[in-house]
């Protein structure tokens, strides 16, 4: 039997794409369009695998965002997810990781009433905005599913259990679980595919649905920046690193001899 | 009241402070109206549906305007932000008591980060006057318990049995989530690992409490005595102070790293706390299956004192040839940009940066880096930061403590020579 497989996505500012014109010296910023985050994208070309390796199964796409959260959605029908789910409301915004995995389980409870039973939750391990790799486990505490986090790969799959292989710091973890499950996966567990033009043509008929709290049915202690246990209290640029010394020399043996004195000064070597 | 945010047209210069201080990039200058009557030519407008809220932009204009002679000039952003009023059943935080630290046990040994959370403690449990409790959770773990008090610990309560083995985030947090309901601890922190970043989510969710991601500054207010954790985000372009005023324990992950770690003081007294576990009240639906280990005998690069990193610079595979020499000669390990890595000359696991490792050894020598605000993220907190490179502008040329203007292939093997010289004698 076929899956049903959710996947949270968001979209972030593009901010890897941050360059110095050379011209004015100044940062380039015209090309930062907000964008799927990036890690996100391996969780939807994840569910896409899945749904290639197991017939029958259905991939459906959730965010949480403003209005125009809508383009990502559509473009990740274009790479092959067949349904969108658009959580959208004033109400949630300022949401921290409690507040967000909250309101995405409120939205993935909604997806399985009306389309059927979900068996598997992929996110991406982290946003590039955000960097807390907090909602993927929060999700899976949410539902009281099971969860892991950092996926490098997905062994079997079928709609009763999953193996995963857990990437940590000192090898792999291989860990088997019953479904339904959350999973949190990293970029090396797949190569991502660019949208087809069939994706494409999808995309733009796609009819998607936009949820507020509301239609949630949402516990509004748990949404948005009032719902959120923790708050920013101040934010600042982190001071820059003062610049040091320029080792010159005739040639590179030279400057290899200053260099290494320099490092012994310091007691490094 | 809704967030909201605006700029009084009359102080602004068209400076551009503040569309560089923006982290989200929702400031752009438009040309004014000529009709204002005004003699600067741009202003700032701020798209407030991109807006974070984060405070950058007025904090940047309102410096310029300390620092101008023209008093009706700069401090020309206002804004205001939506006042949490947690609407959640009210907690009596006074009820909870102590700082809290999670030890990460992998395959029975004890992870280094747990002393580096034990030195933070101490700290924090100075100004706050409470005692420090470690938790350990595992199978045959409570031999280290006594280690874990001559590094500082007050208490260690130990969570010992077969089925901790290894580490299922849904066991665990089942487990902890107990404990801390039960025993009610202050504020809480862990190791912001793979393990720890995972655990530490799920586990905030089941004790009904906020947590702040991998924070690298972490402080008591001794008025309110609150948790302050500041971490880095939007790739380390911004830093942002967070507190969880209403719930317990406070929560946060620790980028490992950022703490030197705690003395050890032997025979140190403390408590050993075994707590009884009873796996059958415990839903069971993760089996671990076993551990593959990295393949290989190459140092970690999280744990060395001196990184040799190369970047796009290298040119290719071979061209970390040189790097791994001078890595050897110095004892220390290889690490890689994410140029590098992407390119598949080397593996993931020696990425430096934001999508990669954060590092903070002694030394970090990089060579054929540019220093991309991503790669910085991950070692800029490093003593010592040396930079080779061909490109005198290159952003890490700017930072590095020491910097050399030279072609790696050269400069390299000379540095090799040089260092053999002086070791032979």
């Amino acid at each position: 039997m076929g899956l049903h497989i959710v996947v949270c996505i968001k979209q972030t500012p593009a901010t890897s794409n941050i360059q110095i014109d050379p011209a004015t010296g100044t940062l380039k910023r015209e090309g930062m369009a907000a964008a799927i985050n990036p890690f996100d994208e391996y969780a939807i070309e994840e569910a896409v695998r899945i749904k290639e390796r197991v017939p029958g199964t259905t991939v459906s796409v959730i965010t949480m965002g403003p209005p125009q959260a809508e383009d990502s959605l559509r473009d990740a029908i274009a790479r092959g997810c067949d349904q969108a789910f658009h959580i959208t409301s004033r109400a949630f915004a300022g949401a921290d990781t409690w507040a967000t995995s909250y309101t995405l389980h409120m939205g993935i409870k909604k997806i399985a009433k009306e389309k059927g039973p979900v068996h598997l939750v992929i996110c991406g391990k982290q946003t590039n905005d955000g960097d807390t790799g907090h909602v993927g486990p929060g999700i899976g505490a949410w539902l009281d599913w099971p969860n892991v986090a950092y996926i490098k790969k997905v062994d079997q799959v079928d709609d009763k259990k999953i193996v995963v292989h857990r990437m940590m710091e000192d090898g792999t973890d291989i860990l088997e679980m019953d479904l339904p499950a959350v999973i949190a996966v990293v970029k090396e567990i797949n190569t991502p595919r660019v949208a087809s033009l069939k994706g494409k043509m999808a995309a733009k008929k796609a009819a998607i649905p936009k949820w507020d709290e509301v239609a949630l049915e949402c516990d509004k202690s748990n949404i948005g920046l009032a719902g959120s246990p923790t708050v920013v209290s101040k934010s600042f640029n982190p001071p820059p690193r003062q610049g040091g010394v320029r080792l010159d020399g005739a040639t590179v043996d030279e400057k290899a001899k200053k260099l290494v004195d320099k490092l012994q000064e310091l007691k490094l070597i | 009241m809704p967030n909201s945010i605006f700029v009084t047209k009359e102080r602004c210069t068209g400076c551009t402070a503040c569309v560089k201080a923006c982290p989200v990039s929702c400031i752009t200058m438009v040309d004014r109206d000529p009709n204002e009557g005004v003699k600067w030519r741009k202003l700032a407008v701020i798209d407030e549906v991109k807006c974070v809220f984060c405070n950058a932009c007025v904090e940047v204009c309102d410096n310029l305007g300390a620092k101008s002679a023209h008093k009706d000039l700069f401090n020309a952003i206002t804004m205001t932000k939506e006042t949490a009023t947690s609407t959640g059943p009210a907690i009596d935080t006074s009820l909870y008591k102590g700082v809290w630290v999670y030890a990460e046990v992998r395959h029975g040994k004890l992870v280094p980060t747990i002393y580096e959370l034990l030195s933070l403690a101490q700290k924090l449990a100075g100004t706050l006057g409470e005692d420090i409790s470690a938790v350990l959770i595992g199978k045959d773990v409570a031999r280290h318990a006594q280690d874990i008090i001559d590094h500082g610990a007050d208490k260690v309560y130990v969570l010992d049995h077969p089925c901790f083995e290894n580490f299922v985030d849904e066991l665990y947090t089942q487990a902890f989530a107990d404990l801390i309901l039960k025993e009610k601890p202050n504020k809480l922190l862990l190791p912001a690992s793979t393990l720890g970043r995972s655990f530490a989510s799920r586990l905030a969710i089941s004790a009904k409490t906020g947590i702040t991601a991998d924070a690298t500054e972490l402080t008591i207010d001794p008025k309110t005595r609150l948790l302050h954790a500041t971490r880095p985000s939007f790739g380390g372009n911004l830093m942002a102070t967070i507190l969880c005023e209403k719930q317990r324990p406070e929560m946060a992950t620790v980028r490992p790293m950022s703490f030197p770690r705690s003395e050890k003081k032997p025979g140190r007294q403390g408590k050993t706390i075994p707590v009884p576990v009873d796996p059958s009240k415990f839903k069971q639906r993760t089996r671990f299956v076993k551990y593959e280990p990295e393949q290989g005998e190459e140092q970690d690069i999280s744990a060395a004192d001196v990184i040799v990193a190369g970047g796009r610079g290298v040119g290719g595979a071979a061209g970390f040839k040189p790097i791994e020499a001078l890595a050897k000669i110095l004892g220390g390990a290889v690490g890689a940009s994410r140029a590098a890595v992407d390119a598949g000359w080397i593996t993931y696991r020696h990425q430096v940066g934001l999508t990669g490792r954060t590092v903070r050894p002694k030394l970090y020598i990089a060579a054929g880096i540019s220093g991309q605000i991503q790669h910085l993220a991950g070692m800029n907190s490093s003593d010592v930061i040396v930079c080779v490179n061909k490109d005198p502008e290159a952003p890490l040329m700017k930072l590095a403590t020491l910097s050399i203007e030279a072609d790696l292939f050269e400069f390299i093997p000379a540095l090799v020579k040089e260092l053999e010289k002086r070791k032979g004698h």
